[in-house]
């Protein structure tokens, strides 16, 4: 039980991270961008190839480039530098003219292309079979046994997490982060104050990409294998869920959310007694009740759990203490 | 007086429409100016035209001395020339104090390197923001509203708001464009006050307006534009009596029919 306990745990926190990604593009900067999760895949991939030894070369049926044998930061250094570049020329293309729905056709489209390239061309990542044998990070030197390596790794990437938190809090109310959210709001009266949308816009989306490459790593080296069925577009719709559920623009909100889907929802759905003579059930309500979670959200509670949070600028002429606590229960809704 | 802003021969076309033929003038530092003329005549496309969101087809159009046309609507406005919108334009899911804050940013300080690497200065500088823009927004009426969504404001107050932001954002020049359109005329007499409080703030204005009772009691200078080409200018009292002018705004011969009986 403590290992399952700590499986999903493990999950939830890396599908945390993923959401933080998401929602400094979707819920600070606006974009409806489906490319979040191919770019987790991505990070996924370059860490693998990176760390793993160098492909067998009697073997024809397992072939993937580089094969660097480096460690966990090399490999996470190249991963998060891939997917901070493939983001930069993505965004630089579709920031540019592409809004809203438009947005999303494209980016969704991109990550279909990724699949084709990297299902059909078997020399990159060794096609649709797709990379396995990832070490673990750091047991080479550690040397910890199964269920010991398990908690230490959940402790990595909860460390992570909170540096990744902590970091985006800081954007967050800086005046990058201020800006973006105006820009969000309105570009036009952005522009008009001489603020450009287009390079605030393309910074997060490039920051989103750094922080999916570095999610991505930590996935496949828990999984320790990676393919194309790892990364189906409907793993991007359980991203949205964790951020309509948690909070829009709330990295609070994200991480919540992350828990509330991967911890209670799809794996409490898994305790559901079986029907008899259809076992896809379970997946099937699953999906479904994820999607019913979203749209009770979407119609009764649009801004989440935890809605996006605001500076509120306590009364100058008092100091009572008093006003500030009345102050921060008296939270703004979210735009709807 | 230098002048600020400088058009010569500044041309634009939609298809075949000509929005702007041919159009020169200028505008004089520390002054409100006011611009007027009948719907169509090319009054807002100026705007748009001078403050970037769209391309002249040809002409000059110098800002402080300085070539601007063709520029990126944000770095024409960093580099001290603004406008307003006929419609507001908040930013309905921030603060009207955040609104503020937004305008006061200037000089790079929304860099995403500093917003990692020294939040303390930034801090800093939001602080003192921070106890400016409660003195700007005292002065607009809209001190108690500052933790509220800028989408909760009323028209007019959002309106308000606009003015308040470019009080912060400390503007050269800036261009309004149609600021009393919609508001009722308890909210006019605010708003008259707030064009002079802009000015007042050394902030050099074209005021784009229908109603002329404002132009009259706010501008020095009035030009008057008709079919995208100036057709006059001069003193608000000069013009209600200038033929051209009254043809324009009422098609030509009323003046004439009123006269002669």
């Amino acid at each position: 039980m403590i290992d399952y306990l700590v499986s999903i745990t493990t999950l939830a926190v890396i599908f945390a991270i993923v959401a933080l990604a998401l929602n400094v593009r979707w819920g600070w900067a606006g974009e409806f961008d489906f490319f979040v999760y191919g770019l987790v895949a991505v990070g996924a991939y370059v860490y693998a190839v990176v760390t793993l030894p160098p492909a067998p070369k009697d073997d024809p049926g397992f072939i993937y480039m580089l094969g660097l044998s480096q460690p966990f930061p090399v490999g996470v250094l190249a991963a998060m530098s891939v997917t901070g570049l493939i983001s930069l020329v993505v965004g630089a293309i579709a920031l540019r003219h592409l809004r809203q729905v438009f947005f999303g056709i494209t980016t969704f489209s991109s990550v279909l292309i990724l699949t084709a390239v990297i299902s059909q061309e078997t020399r990159l990542f060794n096609g649709y079979n797709g990379v396995f044998g990832v070490a673990q990070p750091f047991n080479d030197i550690l040397q910890l046994p199964y269920h010991q390596y398990n908690l230490f790794f959940l402790g990595l990437c909860l460390v992570v997490l909170i540096v990744v938190y902590l970091l985006l809090e800081r954007i967050f109310w800086s005046p990058f982060g201020l800006v973006l959210r105006a820009i969000r709001e309105d570009e036009v009266a952005a522009a008009a104050f001489g603020k450009s949308p287009y390079t605030a816009r393309l910074k997060a989306y490039v920051l989103g990409g750094l922080i999916s490459g570095l999610a991505g790593s930590l996935l496949v080296s828990y999984l320790t294998a990676w393919n194309t069925d790892a990364w189906a577009p409907q793993e991007t719709v359980l991203i949205f869920a964790c951020i309509i559920i948690g909070g829009t623009a709330n990295s609070r909100g994200a991480i919540l959310g992350s828990f509330v889907v991967f911890g209670l929802i799809l794996e409490g759905t898994r305790f559901l007694p079986p029907i008899p003579g259809h076992p896809d059930a379970p997946s099937a309500i699953r999906a479904i009740a994820i999607a019913l979670v979203m749209l009770v959200f979407l119609r009764w509670r649009p801004q989440g759990l935890l809605p996006e949070r605001h500076l509120i600028d306590a009364d100058p002429s008092s100091t009572s203490r008093l006003d500030g606590i009345r102050n921060l229960i008296r939270r703004p809704l979210r735009r709807s | 007086m230098a002048a600020l802003l400088e058009i010569t021969g500044l041309s634009k076309n939609f298809g075949g429409v000509r929005a702007i033929s041919d159009l020169s003038f200028s505008v004089d530092e520390a002054s409100i100016t006011g611009l007027i003329g009948p719907n169509g005549a090319g009054k807002s496309t100026l705007i748009e035209t001078v403050t970037g969101f769209l391309k002249p087809d040809r002409g000059v159009i110098r800002f402080r001395s300085r070539e601007i046309q063709g520029m990126n609507p944000h770095r024409i406005s960093a580099f001290g020339l603004m406008r307003t919108f006929q419609l507001a334009h908040e930013f309905p899911a921030l603060t009207v104090m955040e609104n503020m804050l937004v305008a006061a940013i200037t000089d790079g300080r929304d860099s995403l390197w500093k917003a990692v690497l020294k939040p303390g200065v930034l801090k800093r500088a939001q602080d003192l923001d921070l106890v400016h823009a409660r003195e700007v927004l005292d002065t607009f009426g809209l001190l108690e509203l500052r933790n509220d969504l800028a989408r909760t404001l009323s028209g007019g107050q959002k309106r308000l708001l606009e003015f308040a932001r470019l009080v912060m954002a400390r503007p050269k020049m800036v261009m309004l464009d149609e600021p009393m359109a919609g508001i009722n005329p308890t909210m006019r007499a605010r708003i008259q006050d707030s064009v002079r409080s802009l000015a007042g703030h050394g902030i050099t204005v074209l005021l784009v307006e229908h109603n002329l009772d404002t132009v009259e009691a706010l501008c020095s200078t009035v030009v008057v534009m008709a079919a995208g080409q100036q057709i006059a200018s001069g003193t608000m009292e000069n013009l209600r009596t200038n033929r051209a002018v009254v043809d324009a705004y009422l098609g030509p011969g009323i003046v004439a029919r009123a006269a002669g009986g």
